[in-house]
């Protein structure tokens, strides 16, 4: 039986009826849709070669060494690996009044630099990283906490925050990632708690008036000025989608009491911005609401000589809530097996998130050992998102990526820019919210000028048309649809090839693999097939 | 005012060879149409339309409160003077806003208020469809066989309202001869080009449904497209990220292919810091949205005498000012109505003071006109539909708000 023969016995079925076991080929298909950017040939094999539990036990450590293709192109990468104060000093420049237009047009060019390198990082991982799980998980993270490069200074702070939040905890416990996303300045600026700070005492405010009174003569002034600094007070944002967003989820047994007392326990988680030190959390007592705060049912007590421990109390009692568990059960669940996870499977790894106090790899396992993972249902059960979408499509084109500015202009295009999510949600991971009439148009066009070499530092290398035999122009389908989707096309898709590739010979008879193939490429990169994992 | 008489008016923003005149025509022959434009994030609705004789207001937002330059509308309410070109139209009886409105549901999380909104069910987390799309789904044997292309939403992924069974476009950016190249080389692949195997059923392949209908409805929209190219108009929208959107749907009314509705977006009301007051971040928004709304009643010329334009936002936000001269999540907000079909020049909606203790827990404008009787008015009298007894789960009609002529 030849290698066509053999993929073509496994046919890629909607999942309708059928209650069959997955088999293995589709159990390794499986795994490398959820736990990988999808599967490539040569990914499989190495699967099947190694076993699918070894191969995640060992995608757990993520200790498999880059291929240089990686390693080299974030070499180059300069802002990446820099301190916040680092970031700072060389790239947050701003020109003088006087400045030259050159001068100005150089400011430019350096504060745009992190965020595109950022940008650039992160997808060349996830198309080229060995540690594959490790990017999906990030990719889950960055939109679990998210925070966008548009707003303020998080342009800068988001590149310490993928390397030391996302990227540095994914694969650590729940709690410690809660922590250290609560305490980056990215988040802290995002989310506004860099500005939220007590309301002023009687006393203080007295003060303002006295001094602004003396400094204008104006007893109006004076009294104004406290008007104004009365305001001065809380900012609930940051507390409000600790609550909503990043661990109980909504409605879960908190009310606006308690997001208030929340915001209140945070005051004074601010930012050390004075560059001859290290730009990072700093805790101000100036700025904190004294007093007891009461949440969820509980007192949390005024702590005077640590007050930054109050804030640090309400985010262990967070991390350790059932309500936490269970909304981190479920999101992980739906993120990495089905859009609506059953309600047992979603039980059973909330209760291996507590069982292992949050320990991120064990809640992973969890999911991977569950009986319900390689349940039928679930098998190509979800939509790519548009990274996810692009990611494969690079991996199985092999795609050479010299620069990635057109990919990130094309992923705006797709609505699913790196890190420009303006919603604290993160970007959706369900179907329906990508799968808009009209959408699909983008994806075509995206597949279409991949295949075509019309996206400006992306080649396809024509060596993956080397192996469609000559003179044989039925099978060129088979043997892409093999590379692509690592298992064979639907009748109705092989069928419609079929007449574009007849179509196409009846005007040009000797077109050969270089001409047809990059068509067919581009039929299979957008057809219904690859838009599923 | 009298109905017809000829306005002039000098609408700011507006470059001064365009005074428009609103005009009142008799429409031209075509169906209702409803535009939703939705402000993301939840707008301030006490900087945009300001109870200017209420002296609390300035009491609670020292820093942020309208003073001067606020444009009078009668003599308890002020627009901001950002939106001043909205006045000419409150004087033709083209635009009224209307206060204390919301959603019974308390919620303050902007992803819940927008969902429960645009599924016009508070509460009710089993609710999936959108509102728009309940309408389109039910009336689809109605209207479906006269148009491709009954709603749109013009932007690359569709709001909530218009989610659901009834196939909507939501228009791609993108160059237009490429799209017919894609549409082209797509079409068999998803239509199974008339051959067999036949196409299955939407419910069995929401992917193969999805592309069949952009396919469908892409190709009408760029003949539509190409058509108002040939046709340029002389109105120049103002540069944004909201003005095209209405451009492009303006073309499609004046088409007049059977549009019945359209959707745009408008992000980036969460004005938690650094709202401003007359000038500043929110100002500059309110700028750009007024100026597109009266550029797009322009460009409708008399088909704004057909077409209901409905701003929504999910909340209003907190009456005082926040630490940071901005303002928190709040309860009862502001819609504006725009168009012929607009009972305008007033302001609609019961207002009850900003005394704390009138407040929503003390913070926030209470909601004193569900949002679901002014929708249920626009599906009554503007859309002329039946309104059956469970389109709006667990929900009665009230009174007739009387927004509408």
């Amino acid at each position: 039986m030849s290698a066509t023969a053999l993929f073509l016995a496994l046919a890629l079925v909607p999942a309708g009826d059928d209650r069959s076991p997955l088999g293995e080929h589709e159990r390794i298909l499986h795994v490398l849709h959820r736990f990988a950017f999808g599967p490539t040939p040569e990914l499989v094999a190495e699967v099947r070669r190694v076993g699918i539990v070894p191969w995640i036990e060992a995608q757990l450590r993520a200790d498999a060494p880059e291929p240089d293709a990686l390693r080299l192109r974030l070499q180059r990468l300069d802002s990446i690996d820099l301190s916040n104060t680092d970031l700072i000093r060389r790239y947050l420049v701003y020109p003088a009044q006087a400045a030259t237009p050159e001068e100005v047009a150089r400011a430019e060019r350096l504060r745009a630099a992190p965020r595109a390198e950022l940008k650039e990082a992160v997808l060349l991982r996830a198309v080229l990283s060995s540690n594959q799980l490790r990017e999906t998980l990030c990719d889950f993270f960055r939109n679990h906490f998210c925070v966008d490069l548009n707003k303020d200074t998080v342009s800068v702070f988001a590149t310490t925050y993928e390397r030391e939040v996302v990227r540095g905890e994914a694969l650590g416990t729940f709690h410690r990632i809660l922590r250290r996303s609560a305490q980056h300045p990215a988040m802290l600026v995002y989310l506004d708690n860099v500005l939220s700070r007590r309301p002023p005492t009687k006393a203080e405010l007295d003060e303002i008036e006295r001094t602004q009174r003396r400094q204008t003569g104006s007893r109006d002034r004076g009294r104004e000025a406290a008007e104004i600094a009365k305001q001065r007070g809380l900012n609930e944002n940051y507390a409000r989608e600790l609550l909503e967003l990043h661990t109980l989820g909504v409605d879960n047994g908190y009310t606006q009491r308690d997001v208030v007392e929340v915001a209140r326990a945070l005051t004074g988680w601010t930012i050390q911005s004075e560059l001859d030190k290290n730009v990072g959390f700093q805790f101000r007592p100036d700025m904190h609401a004294g007093g007891d705060k009461e949440f969820l049912g509980g007192t949390i007590r005024e702590n005077r000589k640590q007050p930054v421990q109050e804030g640090e109390q309400i985010l262990d009692l967070l991390a350790r809530h059932p309500g936490t568990s269970r909304f981190l059960a479920w999101k992980l669940c739906r993120w990495f097996v089905h859009d609506e996870p059953s309600e047992e499977m979603v039980q059973r790894v909330a209760r291996g998130f507590r069982d292992a106090r949050g320990d991120l790899p064990a809640v992973y396992r969890a999911i991977v050992q569950d009986p319900e993972f390689f349940d039928r249902r679930n098998f190509l059960a979800k939509l790519k998102r548009p990274f996810e979408l692009m990611a494969s499509a690079l991996r199985v084109t092999n795609a050479e990526i010299g620069d990635t500015g057109a990919l990130q202009r094309w992923l705006k295009n797709l609505n699913e820019p790196v890190y420009e999510c303006a919603d604290p949600t993160g970007y959706y991971d369900h179907a329906e919210v990508w799968n808009d009439p009209g959408v699909l148009e983008v994806r075509w066009r995206f597949a279409m000028q991949l295949a075509r070499g019309r996206i400006s530092g992306v080649v396809v290398p024509s060596t993956i048309y080397e192996e469609l035999p000559a003179g044989r122009p039925e099978y060129w389908k088979d043997v892409l649809a093999r590379r692509v989707l690592s298992t064979s096309l639907t009748a109705r898709t092989a069928a419609a090839i079929d007449r574009t590739v007849k179509e196409h010979l009846a005007r040009n008879p000797r077109a050969g693999p270089r001409d047809l193939g990059p068509q067919i490429l581009a039929l299979l990169l957008g057809s219904p097939e690859f838009q599923r994992q | 005012m009298k109905r017809r008489e000829f306005l002039k008016a000098s609408a700011a923003g507006l470059a001064a060879t365009t005074l428009p005149a609103w005009a009142r025509t008799p429409p031209p022959p075509g169906r209702p149409v409803l535009v939703v434009v939705y402000l993301r994030g939840g707008i301030d609705a006490l900087n945009a339309v300001i109870p200017v004789k209420d002296a609390l207001y300035h009491k609670l937002r020292p820093t942020i409160a309208i003073s001067q330059d606020a444009v009078g509308l009668d003599e308890r309410w002020a627009l901001h003077p950002a939106l001043a070109g909205l006045k000419p139209l409150w004087d033709a009886k083209l635009f009224a806003p209307v206060v204390n409105v919301g959603s019974p549901h308390p919620t303050r999380s902007h992803f819940d208020a927008q969902d429960f909104m645009e599924h016009a069910a508070p509460g009710l987390r089993h609710v999936k469809t959108g509102w728009l799309n309940r309408w389109l789904d039910l009336t689809a044997r109605e209207f479906g066989k006269e148009s491709e292309l009954r709603a749109l939403a013009m932007q690359g992924l569709l709001p909530t309202s218009l989610r659901g069974p009834y196939p909507v476009l939501a228009v791609p950016d993108g160059r237009g001869t490429e799209t017919a190249r894609v549409l082209d080389l797509f079409d068999d692949l998803y239509q199974g080009g008339g051959m067999e195997p036949a196409p299955p059923r939407a419910a069995e392949d929401p992917v193969l449904a999805s592309g069949q209908a952009t396919i469908a409805t892409l190709r009408r929209y760029r003949a539509i497209q190409e058509q108002a190219a040939r046709e340029r108009t002389a109105l120049r929208y103002p540069p944004g990220p909201f003005g095209g959107k209405l451009r492009g749907i303006a073309q499609v009314i004046k088409a007049g292919e059977g549009l019945q509705v359209a959707c745009a977006d408008y992000q980036g009301w969460d004005h938690h810091a650094g709202e401003g007051g007359a000038e500043g971040q929110m100002a500059g928004m309110l700028r750009h949205l007024a100026g597109s709304l009266v550029t797009f009643l322009e460009d409708l010329g008399p088909h704004r005498e057909r077409t209901l334009v409905l701003v929504m936002s999910e909340f209003g936000r907190t009456c005082a000012e926040n630490g940071n001269a901005g303002t928190d999540h709040g309860r009862g907000g502001v819609l504006f109505a725009l168009g012929g079909p607009v009972r305008g020049g007033r302001v609609h909606g019961r207002w009850t003071g900003l005394a704390e203790k009138d407040l929503y827990e003390g913070r926030d404008l209470p909601v004193t006109l569900d949002f679901r009787d002014l929708l249920n008015e626009v599906l009554v009298r503007h859309l002329r539909f039946r309104v059956p007894r469970d389109f709006f789960p667990e929900y009665r009609p009230g009174k007739e708000p009387g927004l509408l002529a």
